[in-house]
């Protein structure tokens, strides 16, 4: 039985998204910083992804969302949420490790490459094609050489690019794909 | 650390949201209120900027028109841009190019008035200060428009790997006599156009110009960028649109603010640019350092005094003022400590003493900020000798002023304000708000203090701007600095005197030299107490012809030394005379003398040399020479490097999906949906 519902979180998360860019007069106070986390404003461990460094930031991150947050909640919105929240956990404990030496971080990109590999691999597993192991291989090859030579191959926004986040929200990925293979697959199947 | 962060960040967006909340008045053409005379047109402003090896030139071309019955004098003027040495004006009389020459500043009046008389062509450009360029033109014939064009030269920065360039439009009002006197037309009625064009050998990641999102720019090889902004009579004429003609088609009232970044990871350098016609002359040398990254970050804390303008022309920003210094404040570490000065006709503290930063005294002392209204003239002497007194000699402390305007009661001599804070061992640091400030005043203080100022236009990008401040400040700074230059035979160095340099500030240093040959070159200082030298050797060339507007440059920079050495030591004839002689012989609007363009037959009938004229067609020459040459290199240690370290760049980071990855999201949709249909 396919699930027809609206894809109601990920409509909600990108009006967020462009609420709080339009809304925001200091968006200085929301970014994802360590220092200000350690001194005890939690809420930049959520609104750092939420922000965005100008319009042409926000607009590919929320065309990444509405393509993969619709199809991973087309599927299963609890896949979606476990996605999120792997996805926001590992690119925040590589941005308060010493190893991130950034001041401030913003952007759902990071958290997008969670999604994208859970997406990838519910497809997967419904249709056994080839062509999603090459858009596999191909998403990681991608964040791969942009980690390694410390650039954005086609992004274009005003903030120096930073893909270690890109390879933090992969990892983030393939833990939810391991955890949920390991223990939950018969409990909440994410395919039908 | 993180205090200081807070404070800056804060206090930045509080300098942006009061620029912001001022911009009321603008570049134009100026009419005097309130008299008959008919109103001018601009009909064209174009402005072309070319940046490589270090420097800026831009022109200016404009065209004014006449729509009325009678002969008219056309005056139009613009805020001072940085460091900006003007040496070009050209008059189009009878269809053709005349270019400009400078005279003493009372003589070009006089001949220009003694022209202006007679009924002939004749044009001048004035500096007034620190505040506008003043270009006068007569006659702009009844019915007929005149075309001039103004090029200027400017050392470009790219601090903490961030390049930023200014074209200043934006008045900044505090100069009400002015005001009041004349009226100004910004308006641009028929073609307005903004191109430039950059060239660079180290690798830039992007170009930016935040208030300008409808600017082109095009990345045109590994090494060359362009930013253009075209008006829609522009654009219909090239055909890219159909859009109607507005009646003014732009504005001249906003700042146009663009930046470039430099990719990350690029070494500290030095890079040397040279001017030396044959090997028997004296060369002139342009010298950039980008130190390396190596300024430890502070990890003490420190009393802070806000030393906050309260006169007249604050009113309507102060509210943004104070939401800035609560913002601040509310990030202070409660060990912290601070003082805030209001300074208008005089200077008040509203705080008793120092205060722990506790919300419960932030929040009071905001109400108290909130309930007064700013009036009255700009003491700033007043407050800053208050904010002095204030200091606590056991803790670390600093000062940081905010002021917009120009100090106009009590002691208002620049030489007071050096003395006061060279008795005093305090930073300064200045946020120096739009383009009317008393930009030498303010830059000269935070110089003498080690501090430093920094200048906030209305177009500025305020997370870069935040950025900038808090990298400054959260680290070391390198104090009592000094270049020597061993090996070959170097003179006329300017700046006189360096003073310090924050993390990832350039130096940018001028001179002339003789001979050529391998020299060593020591910059020396102190961080945190300790003598530190790097070193270099490197070739000073036998000739080289490339760059004649370095001449230009260090003459600009040697006579801010002279006016510096004027403020500080008091009115001097000779040095004053020094100033003209230089102004004249590298044809330099200053304080002391003006541009005049006449016709070609009146300057040999007044005895006027054209010595700025072939300077001009060398410099021409050399421009284009430039632009048929590929993009040089400039760096000149890269055999022996100066710095071990990277330069620095602003740590901050973000990522986004693009194009690529939507495009490989395509083919996975499109799985998605094949599936959808085949289980429905």
């Amino acid at each position: 039985m396919i699930n027809r519902r609206v894809p109601v979180l990920t409509l909600g998360i990108m009006i967020v998204l462009i609420g709080l860019h339009l809304l925001v007069p200091d968006k200085t106070q929301l970014y994802f910083s360590a220092t200000e986390i350690c001194r005890g404003q939690a809420w930049r461990l959520i609104s750092g992804h939420l922000m965005h460094a100008d319009l042409q930031h926000l607009l590919w991150n929320c065309l990444g969302l509405v393509v993969l947050g619709t199809l991973l909640e087309y599927r299963s919105r609890r896949a979606l949420i476990t996605s999120l929240g792997a996805g926001i956990i590992f690119v925040n404990v590589l941005l308060l490790t010493p190893f991130s030496q950034l001041d401030y971080y913003c952007g759902l990109s990071g958290v997008l490459n969670t999604l994208l590999l859970v997406a990838l691999w519910v497809e997967w597993k419904l249709t056994r094609s080839w062509l999603i192991i090459v858009l596999a291989f191909g998403s990681i090859v991608k964040v791969l050489v942009e980690t390694s030579q410390g650039i954005s191959i086609v992004t274009d926004i005003s903030w120096p690019p930073y893909a270690w986040s890109h390879l933090a929200g992969l990892s983030g990925g393939f833990f939810v794909i391991y955890i949920h293979t390991r223990w939950f697959q018969d409990q909440y199947p994410l395919t039908h | 650390m993180k205090t200081i962060q807070s404070i800056i960040l804060s206090l930045t967006v509080l300098c942006i949201g009061t620029v912001w909340s001022t911009a009321n008045y603008a570049a134009g053409l100026m009419t005097p209120t309130g008299s008959n005379l008919p109103n001018l047109e601009i009909r064209q402003h174009h402005v072309d900027v070319v940046i490589e090896d270090g420097y800026a030139v831009t022109t200016v071309e404009q065209v004014f028109a006449n729509p009325h019955a009678s002969d008219l004098e056309a005056i139009y003027s613009f805020p001072v841009p940085e460091k900006a040495a003007v040496g070009e004006f050209t008059y189009w009389i009878d269809g053709s190019p005349v270019s400009g020459e400078v005279l003493e500043k009372q003589q070009a009046r006089e001949v220009y008035e003694q022209e202006k008389q007679a009924g002939r062509e004749a044009a001048l450009t004035e500096q007034d200060s620190y505040k506008t360029f003043d270009i006068a033109v007569y006659p702009v014939r009844a019915g007929q428009d005149v075309r001039i064009s103004l090029t200027y030269i400017q050392p470009v920065h790219a601090d903490s790997s961030i390049g930023r360039f200014v074209y200043p439009l934006e008045e900044g009002g505090v100069d009400e006599q002015r005001l009041s006197f004349w009226t100004y037309n910004e308006a641009v009625e028929e073609a307005f156009s903004f191109n430039l064009s950059f060239r660079s050998s180290w690798p830039i990641d992007d170009f930016r110009l935040p208030q300008h999102p409808q600017a082109s720019i095009q990345q045109i090889s590994d090494s060359e960028w362009s930013v253009s902004l075209v008006n829609e009579v522009m654009a219909s004429e090239e055909g890219t649109s159909t859009g109607t003609v507005p009646s003014v088609v732009h504005s001249l009232d906003q700042d146009i603010v663009v930046y470039w970044r430099q990719a990350q990871g690029l070494p500290g350098s030095v890079e040397m640019v040279t001017y030396k016609e044959n090997p028997g002359d004296r060369g002139t040398f342009m010298m950039t350092v980008t130190p390396g990254d190596d300024l430890a970050p502070i990890t003490n804390g420190r009393d802070w005094v806000f030393i906050l303008d309260f006169s007249g022309s604050m009113e309507g920003k102060f509210h943004s003022l104070v939401d800035g210094v609560d913002k601040g404040l509310s990030k202070l570490n409660p060990n912290d400590r601070f003082r805030i000065i209001l300074f208008n006709k005089h200077a008040r503290e509203i705080t008793q003493g120092f205060e722990y930063a506790l919300p419960e005294n932030v929040q009071h002392y905001m109400h108290a900020l909130e309930s007064d209204r700013p009036n009255s003239g700009t003491n700033l002497f007043a407050g800053l000798n208050r904010g002095i007194e204030s200091l606590d000699s056991d803790r670390s402390s600093a000062l940081i002023l905010v002021t917009d305007g120009v100090a106009n009661l009590g002691y208002t001599d620049k030489k007071d304000f050096l003395d006061l804070l060279e008795q005093t061992d305090v930073r300064l640091f200045t946020f120096v708000l739009g383009n009317s400030s008393n930009r030498p005043l303010l830059e000269s203080m935070a110089r003498v203090s080690n501090g430093f100022a920094m200048n906030v236009s209305n177009s500025d990008d305020i997370a870069g701007k935040i950025l900038e401040a808090t990298s400054r400040l959260t680290h070391e700074a390198f104090h009592d600095v000094e270049l020597d230059i061993s090996g070959i035979k170097v003179s006329d160095l300017t700046p006189e005197r360096i003073g310090s340099l924050y993390r990832g500030q350039q130096l940018i240093v001028f001179g002339h030299y003789r001979g050529n040959g391998e020299a060593t070159v020591n910059i020396r200082g102190r961080v945190s107490g300790k003598d530190r030298v790097y070193t270099s050797t490197f070739e000073f060339p036998e000739t080289g012809t490339l760059h004649p507007e370095i001449e230009r440059l260090w003459a600009f920079a040697k006579i801010e030394d002279m006016q510096n050495r004027l403020d500080y030591f008091g009115k001097d004839a000779d040095t004053e005379q020094a100033i003209t002689d230089v102004a004249i012989e590298h044809g330099l609007v200053t304080d002391y003398t003006s541009m005049i363009v006449l016709r070609e037959e009146r300057f040999q009938e007044l005895g006027i040399k054209r010595l700025n004229r072939s300077r001009v067609e060398k410099e021409q020459l050399a421009r284009q020479e430039r632009m048929a040459q590929g993009v040089r290199n400039n760096r000149v240690d890269s055999s022996q490097p100066m710095y071990k370290e990277h330069r620095a760049s602003h740590g901050n980071g973000g990522g986004a999906f693009d194009h690529l990855m939507l495009l490989l999201l395509l083919p996975l949709m499109l799985a998605h949906l094949k599936t959808r249909k085949r289980f429905s």
